[in-house]
């Protein structure tokens, strides 16, 4: 790995079975991933933010360094101090402030280009092959079409021929993505330059009361500031699972402010946003646990301000 | 005798003068009012053609107002769009820092709480 990787893959979870069998997906989607990226000979990192990692189980990074231990070298991991759940979380439902997590990765991220994804996806092979020819340019957001794997597939048994079977997809949800914002699961595929990223400081971290809707926020953000968003024409793909945000809106559709993963119908598809300066928490005292990992610990002064109104906008 | 007489100029080709007068009489009459339906056909057309002309040019006033009405009332309705997005918009910006200001009182009010709380067990394990 080189001093400055050309791909950085952001990624957060928690050891805590988040969504239904987390880490075995979590496993899953770095073992494929790296392994896809040294085929294709892309110079990669994982920067994965493990939130509030509790000490009744074990951190992410343990079980990356048992089930896949080529890719230990290629981590960089990033552990936030439990105490920062609670003075950050604007709504108690929400037990996982993910947008907020990635914001710590993104400021961190040293690579030139950051992949933000989610832990459950599979990258595709168009995705790979650009990756490859590095012909992604600065200021602009790339984006990709998702396809959902039907569940009980076979998950220790990826290859081509199973992913780019149809068959095997159970929605057509994503299939086409649109301008202006070439949105639809865009939580699982956002790539831009890690410069311009840190220019929009991340994700919005000021409405701090769902996480649904922060990514396409993100895109309305980006937009209102003239960053081009493109579509790369490739895909990647979704491990089916029980906890799934698509199955868990029919649960909540009578009564959405319920919602752990917080009200959909906030204005994330026209309001902007302009984090403050200490986005990230920036101001989280690090300490280094072990090679390649850091943890933050907790501060006050790294906890974000709980209502800068004038920070959003339209 | 005059019967006689007509049939023996017919066998020639030939009638009673009489009788050419008054074909020439009923000619002329019939030219005449040949002439004068032409006249009156010739009126007709022109009546009918500048009618047509009328009609056309009312079509087209009417053509061009009901253009310009709908143009009018497309701008009007371009404008009520922008002005209702606008105002979703900044409906929806309204309710999302009152949210992030509902979200900002809860959680002062737990942390309040909590100091309270906790001052209060100090307390009560003091006298106790």
């Amino acid at each position: 790995m080189s001093a400055q990787p050309y791909l950085s893959v952001v990624m957060t979870g928690r050891n805590d079975d988040h969504g239904g069998s987390f880490v075995r997906r979590f496993l899953n989607a770095i073992r494929f991933n790296h392994q896809r990226f040294e085929e294709y000979g892309i110079d990669h990192v994982f920067d994965v933010v493990e939130w509030a990692p509790g000490v009744e189980r074990p951190w992410l990074l343990d079980l990356v360094a048992d089930a896949v231990p080529s890719a230990i070298p290629r981590c960089r991991w990033w552990l936030v101090d439990p105490e920062y759940q609670r003075p950050c979380s604007l709504n108690p439902r929400l037990s996982y402030p993910e947008f907020l997590a990635k914001n710590v990765a993104i400021r961190r991220a040293n690579a030139r280009f950051l992949w933000v994804t989610n832990c459950d996806i599979y990258i595709g092979r168009a995705v790979l092959e650009r990756l490859a020819r590095q012909d992604l340019g600065p200021g602009v957001i790339y984006r990709a079409v998702r396809h959902d794997l039907i569940r009980g597939l076979d998950d220790q048994q990826l290859d081509w021929s199973l992913l780019e079977d149809s068959r095997n997809y159970s929605s057509k949800a994503h299939a086409r993505l649109r301008p202006p914002l070439y949105n639809g699961a865009t939580g699982d595929f956002v790539v831009l330059d890690s410069e311009t990223f840190r220019q929009l400081r991340g994700f919005n971290e000021i409405y701090r009361l769902a996480r649904i809707g922060v990514d396409v926020n993100f895109l309305v953000n980006a937009h209102s500031r003239s960053v081009p968003i493109e579509d790369t024409g490739g895909v990647v793909y979704h491990q089916g699972h029980r906890g799934s945000y698509r199955q868990a809106k029919k649960f909540h559709q009578d009564a959405p402010e319920q919602a752990p993963y917080g009200d959909e119908r906030w204005g994330a598809r026209c309001i902007t946003y302009d984090n403050p300066p200490e986005w990230g928490l920036a101001s989280a005292p690090e300490r280094p646990v072990r090679e390649g990992a850091t943890w933050l610990d907790f501060d006050w002064r790294a906890v974000p301000p709980l209502a800068p109104l004038s920070r959003l906008g339209l | 005798m005059r019967r006689f007489f007509s049939r023996l100029l017919e066998a020639f080709g030939l009638v009673r003068l009489a009788r050419l007068e008054a074909a020439e009489r009923d000619l002329h009459l019939a030219q005449r009012r040949a002439a004068k339906l032409e006249q009156v056909l010739a009126q007709t057309r022109a009546s009918a053609e500048e009618a047509e002309k009328r009609y056309r040019e009312d079509i087209e006033t009417a053509r061009q107002k009901f253009t310009e009405r709908m143009t009018s009332m497309k701008t009007t309705i371009e404008q009520a769009s922008r002005a209702q997005t606008l105002s979703d918009n900044q409906l929806a910006l309204v309710e999302s820092k009152l949210d992030v200001i509902e979200g900002a009182i809860q959680a002062l009010d737990q942390r309040t709480r909590d100091v309270l709380i906790a001052r209060t067990t100090e307390a009560s394990d003091v006298k106790s």
